[in-house]
């Protein structure tokens, strides 16, 4: 397979320093759909989290570093629907009255996928040809699910896993009760919610719990590893690379 | 306290609207006053309805009546609606006084049932809101009405879409007919029904008659017999109005 | 300065099996109800984006609907008072009741009555006050607060409401569902029946035709404002619409939204005192419209959308954190994804923070809402407020320290020599967190709150930027 694309890898932040498999996992995906990529060394973070904290400023200014690294690539694609939400819909209303940024904003935003949709929607590749023998969960992310409307895409990519099994587990839409600062501010709230989230994966019996944002599976996995359960969190990336 | 009038109040609201003192729009200037060609076509849809369109309409409606546990039949006369409800009277028990009695409107539909004479036979006498006498009589209306165990109304349409009867408060059709007693029965003609609530809403606001007469002091709409789910979600007719409800279709 | 308890509350609220098992019933039947409801309707969920814009059309002309409004009721023989404030709106109610020597007044459910807590100022008065929605009756018989805008006796289970019943009606025990209905609709009728005046609030209006709505399943407001001799309907100034062609699509949604109904049990459109020749209706019927900080809503075209609400309950009904915590915690008349934006503009930024905190920011809620509110995006604003400050609002800083640390943070990501540097740090420092299969299971400071419990996933030895530098980069060179 080859492309002319080139795709401009955005990392998130979290990927970047607490996951690097997931980003090396998307680079071997592109490698293997033959798709060059370019991924700026000079990148930090989207501004998601202070954004979401109520620090405009902070936000506002990672937002205008992000635009002037990314803002003249082709194709910018990020494992994280959070952060690809954060450039697509918030960055218009950081710079909501300031038209030159708000511009730039929303033609870098125009640019920006998350890396299932990016395959699917754009690339046209539903089969990466990818194998893992096992029964995989699927959670739906928020801001990838309502933000963006990414929910099939996923799916069909981890239908074509060969030896996977999708086992859609109940209320998969159900937020998993991250929320950013929320989950270290009113952690008993937000342990009550990951905690059904928890419970519903292990009921539906798969071995591998997946999605399309670290930030979710990192809370994840983070009480399955409390509470000493068996099942995996992988990121989809690391599902489509081997 | 800050005690203000209606001028200072709306004064308030412009100031936060923003609103220039030389504004000076009025309802007029901002709703649809005059019907437009969609609404017109409506309004001539619904008058241009066959028999056999009312009928399609019918079961329509019997069919969504059953999930309210609303009970909407056919009856091919006033006679066999008059049987029916002497049936249901006979049958049910009353819930508030210890003697059966029945209220009913005083309205041409429910008049030509000529009830007194089919619950004679059981000896169930039936009120209707004596028009001629003074407010006092009028009042003791409601006491008849909540010693009651059926209501007799009509109505001024049906919806077929939600099963929800409308009805305006006139003179002779006193609102508490159709919510003191335990059941509630309401009589209508297969015209009277509509496909959903955008034709009642055409209707009430474009239709000439309806425009004349207007919403009056007090329009309900009744979907099924009172309802709650209020102790663990468990659903319970007749919380506070009627525990029954039928609706009867006169087909002649 | 936080007056609320809203993390006590909270966390009460995870502890009882009961509540959690009656709220995840709630959600799993009306929530999911709703969604299936939204995608059957002919016109879609789309249509909840058709009146988001009937409603703001409706609050952009306030000034010009209410005058309608009351020219309509006046010629109805009507009577309309404008309150600004919650006390003053009690003055008004007061006077009336003493006008017309009311003893006994019967309530139907209204949110904005328990806004303004006209229950207490009415007792004060000697004025009996009776709830008669059948769970705002419980909760008023056991002298709590509703947990619920549509369902306020969620929190009650049948057996509790069996013993309820048997102390205060003094009914023989029973836990019957049915019977304990009976036995509510046979004491609530004595009331409705001896009543002297019918207390409502008002769901839409319609400046048209001169007319309040009032919306319920049970009858009861329907009893309440046709048996007792004045009608007294309390009105959110925000809640009337231009025209009956409004009241259509509204109507429909709101029943959907609250209950996952195409249509509520009743609906009444009340325009007047009764007409001469009528047995029945009150003789006197006047409405309150109500201010009470809305204005100032209002005038904030940042907040201006909130009030499109219409107070159905349908937000609460699939938020994860409503349905974990409950109605309790929000410590106000309203509860849930509404109430964590109206309570901090009614009763202060500062006094609700933890409303505007304490949320995941998911946005089932907006899915939910029948006029499309974009909840998330208004408790996004109130953070902004908290971290920076508001002359308009008031609002103080809420954190000095988190403002410190999110300036250190920016300076950090503005360089990434600086970032990696701060990263290398930290790698080595977390060597001295305790571990739980590999995950860190302590983290000091503000980290404790996640792993009271969970465990963390540590940071790389390297990052994934400078992976992709040593091994990609200069391979694809190659
Ligand atoms: S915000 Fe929307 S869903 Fe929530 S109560 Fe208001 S109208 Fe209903």
């Amino acid at each position: 397979m080859t492309s002319t694309k080139t795709v401009t890898l955005f990392v998130q932040c979290l990927v970047d320093s607490l996951y690097p498999q997931v980003g090396e996992a998307m680079v071997a995906i592109f490698n293997k759909l033959g798709i060059s990529m370019n991924c700026p060394s000079d990148q930090t973070c989207c501004g998601q989290p202070a954004f979401n904290a109520g620090y405009r400023k902070a936000a506002r200014a990672a937002a205008k570093r992000f635009i002037k690294i990314f803002e003249n690539s082709e194709s910018i694609v990020c494992p994280s629907g959070s952060c690809v939400n954060m450039v697509k819909n918030h960055y218009q209303e950081l710079f909501e009255d300031d038209v030159k940024w708000l511009e730039r904003a929303v033609q870098t935003g125009q640019r920006t996928y998350e890396l299932s949709q990016y395959i699917t929607d754009i690339l046209k590749i539903e089969d990466v040809g990818a194998c893992c023998n096992g029964k995989i969960t699927y959670h739906d992310s928020c801001h990838l699910l309502r933000g963006l409307g990414i929910s099939e895409q996923p799916r069909r990519l981890i239908r074509n896993i060969k030896g996977a099994e999708l086992i859609e587990m109940l209320e998969s839409d159900r937020c998993c009760g991250f929320g950013g600062t929320f989950s270290v501010k009113y952690p008993v709230i937000s342990t009550a919610m990951v905690d059904d989230k928890v419970h519903n994966i292990i009921a539906s019996g798969a071995d591998i719990v997946t999605g399309c944002d670290i930030s979710c599976l990192m809370n994840i996995q983070g009480r399955l590893n409390r509470i000493g359960s068996s099942v995996k969190t992988l990121h989809i990336a690391q599902l489509l690379a081997d | 306290m800050i005690e203000i009038g209606q001028a200072e109040f709306i004064g308030n609201i412009k100031k936060a609207l923003n609103r220039k003192d030389s504004c000076k729009q009025t309802l007029e200037d901002i709703i649809q006053t005059v019907p437009n060609s969609d609404d017109l076509k409506l309004l001539e849809k619904i008058k241009g309805r066959d028999n056999k369109i009312h009928a399609a309409l019918f079961n329509r409606l019997a069919e969504n009546g059953k999930s309210l546990n609303m009970v909407v039949t056919m009856k091919k006369d006033a006679q066999s609606a008059a049987a029916s409800i002497a049936r249901i009277a006979a049958q049910k028990n009353s819930e508030w006084g210890d003697k059966k009695t029945v209220v009913a409107w005083d309205h041409p539909l429910v008049r030509s049932l000529e009830l007194s004479t089919h619950l004679q036979a059981c000896n169930i006498p039936v009120h209707y809101p004596d028009l001629k006498s003074g407010s006092n009589q009028l009042k003791k209306f409601s006491t008849q009405a909540a010693d009651s165990f059926i209501g007799i109304t009509s109505a001024d349409f049906c919806i077929a879409q939600t099963a929800t009867l409308t009805m305006k408060t006139r003179v002779g059709q006193p609102r508490c007919v159709s919510l003191l007693p335990s059941i509630h029965i309401a009589v209508i003609k297969p015209g009277q029904i509509l496909s959903d609530l955008k034709e009642l809403y055409t209707l009430l606001k474009w239709d000439s008659d309806e425009q004349t007469e207007g919403i009056t002091d007090c329009m309900t709409f009744i979907t099924g017999p009172s309802k709650t789910a209020d102790i663990e979600a468990t659903l319970v007719n007749g919380a506070h109005g009627p525990k029954e409800l039928y609706v009867f279709v006169l087909n002649e | 300065m936080n007056i609320l308890n809203y993390k006590s509350e909270a966390e009460c609220a995870i502890n009882n099996p009961v509540l959690q098992k009656a709220l995840a019933n709630l959600q799993e039947r009306i929530g999911k109800g709703t969604a299936q409801g939204y995608r059957e309707l002919p016109e879609g969920p789309e249509l909840r984006l058709k009146a988001h814009a009937i409603r703001m059309r409706s609050i952009e002309n306030l000034d010009i609907l209410l005058i309608a409004l009351a020219d309509g009721i006046r010629k109805n023989g009507g009577h309309i008072h404008f309150a600004y404030d919650g006390k003053t709106a009690l003055k008004h109610c007061l006077e009336i009741a003493r006008k017309h020597n009311v003893k006994l007044a019967v309530k139907g459910k209204s949110m904005l009555t328990e806004e303004i807590g006209l229950n207490h100022a009415l007792n004060d008065a000697g004025i009996e006050t009776v709830e008669t929605d059948l769970g705002e009756y419980i909760i008023q018989l056991a002298g709590e607060k509703p947990s619920h805008i549509i369902a306020p006796a969620i929190h009650k289970t049948k057996e509790q409401i069996g013993r309820l019943f048997q102390d205060k009606l003094g009914i023989a025990y029973t836990d019957d569902p049915p019977a304990l209905t009976r036995a509510a609709r046979k004491a609530l009728r004595e009331k409705f029946l001896q009543a002297d005046m019918g207390i409502s609030g008002c769901n839409l209006a319609c400046a048209e035709t001169g007319h309040i709505t009032t919306v319920s399943n049970e009858g009861n407001i329907r009893m309440a404002t046709t048996l007792p001799k004045v009608h007294v309907a309390f009105m959110g100034m925000e809640r009337v619409t231009a025209d009956l062609k409004d009241h259509e699509i509204l109507f429909r949604l709101l029943a959907m939204g609250a209950a996952a109904q195409k249509m509520a049990g009743y609906v009444s459109y009340i325009g007047g005192p009764a007409r001469s020749g009528q047995t029945d209706g009150p003789e006197a019927f006047h409405l309150i419209v109500i201010d009470n900080g809305r204005s100032r809503i209002l005038a904030d075209t940042d907040f201006r959308e909130m009030l499109c609400c219409i107070r159905c309950g349908g937000c609460l009904n699939v938020c994860p954190v409503y349905g974990k915590i409950g109605g309790h915690s929000y410590g106000y008349a309203y509860s849930g994804p509404v109430g964590a934006v109206v309570n901090p503009l009614l009763m202060g930024i500062n006094r609700a923070s933890d409303l505007c905190l304490g949320e995941s920011l998911c946005g089932a809620c907006m899915e939910a809402c029948p006029v499309n509110i974009d909840i998330p995006r208004m408790l996004l604003l109130l953070r902004a407020k908290l971290a920076q400050g508001d002359k308009t609002w008031d609002v103080k800083v809420k954190s000095r320290v988190e403002q410190v640390s999110f300036a250190a943070w920016s300076c950090l990501i503005q360089s990434r020599p600086l970032y990696d540097l701060f990263l290398k740090t930290a790698y080595h420092g977390q060597k001295l967190l305790p571990r739980n299969n590999k995950m860190i299971s302590r983290l000091p400071f503000a980290g404790k709150g996640w792993t009271q419990s969970r465990d963390l996933q540590p940071l790389a030895e390297q990052s994934f930027i400078s992976r992709f530098k040593d091994n990609f980069a200069e391979k694809q060179n190659d």
